[in-house]
């Protein structure tokens, strides 16, 4: 996989955990389990990471998360599961397997599971 | 939510009895690849990443002798769980210092509908306090028996 993409899943993978960390619901719970999350450490660890990530690649994700929650997004039988557009065929092909892609509609990275 | 639902997220095929690795990135490793080989998931470097910088954060054997490797991830589309189980024991830096012989590892998607994931963490965390259902987990002799202990052990 792309190891700008790998890096921005990563990223985004935290941020999940940071949401948890910071609804106090979630947050009891997992403390209750004895697995309590420091937001301030998962936030130190995310600016970390965005460090490693190509400049251009963390501009346009920073940009991205102020609009949407998941800047990331799966496709699922052809459609990106931000907006739900369509994702053209051979977004997955060979040749595109080592690239960053967007989608065309709502401009969130793409990532096929 | 039942244990009985937490059941149905495990299968034989994703149950380590004995875990060949013996260290905690021996550990996440094996039950990845467990996972990948056990579904159509493709992406076991993504979802061992995720597992990492999650116990980078605090890990996730808060015991006794258990641990629940966890978190979300764009590489699946549903809740699995892989369950391990190593008799020697393993240093998954728990937080009592003790090895680490039972492993829940759960793993979920992003956007994880009510919570799954949070709800059979409790579930499977609550009843492995338990000193007796622990020592029968770690006797049973296939994936049968293992579950079996998990249906007694709840009712």
């Amino acid at each position: 996989m792309n190891r700008e993409l790998a890096l921005l899943i990563n990223i985004q993978n935290l941020e999940l955990q940071l949401r948890d960390a910071e609804d106090p619901e979630k947050a009891r719970q997992l403390a209750e389990m004895g697995m309590p999350l420091d937001p301030a450490k998962i936030r130190q660890t995310i600016e970390e990471l965005l460090q490693q990530v190509d400049q251009r690649q963390r501009q346009y994700y920073l940009r991205l998360r102020e609009r949407y929650d998941n800047p990331v997004v799966s496709v699922w039988e052809g459609h990106c599961t931000g907006c739900f557009a369509n994702v053209p065929t051979g977004f997955d092909s060979a040749s595109n397997r080592d690239k960053v892609k967007i989608c065309e509609t709502c401009g969130r990275i793409l990532f096929q599971p | 939510m039942e244990i009985q639902d937490v059941l149905k997220l495990m299968s034989p095929g994703r149950f380590l009895p004995d875990l060949a690795a013996t260290d905690k990135a021996g550990v996440l490793a094996e039950m990845v690849d467990a996972l990948v080989a056990d579904t159509p998931l493709r992406h076991k470097d993504t979802i061992l990443e995720m597992l990492k910088s999650r116990e980078a954060l605090s890990s996730t054997a808060v015991g006794p002798g258990v641990a629940f490797p966890h978190g979300r991830t764009l590489a699946v589309q549903e809740l699995f769980i892989v369950v391990g189980r190593s008799r020697q024991g393993v240093d998954f830096d728990s937080v009592d210092g003790q090895p680490t012989h039972l492993f829940f590892m759960l793993i979920a998607p992003p956007q994880d509908a009510g919570s799954q994931y949070l709800h059979s963490l409790a579930v499977l965390t609550e009843l492995m306090q338990d000193d007796d259902i622990r020592a029968r987990l770690l006797e049973a002799d296939d994936y049968d028996s293992f579950c079996q202990v998990l249906l007694e052990a709840a009712s």
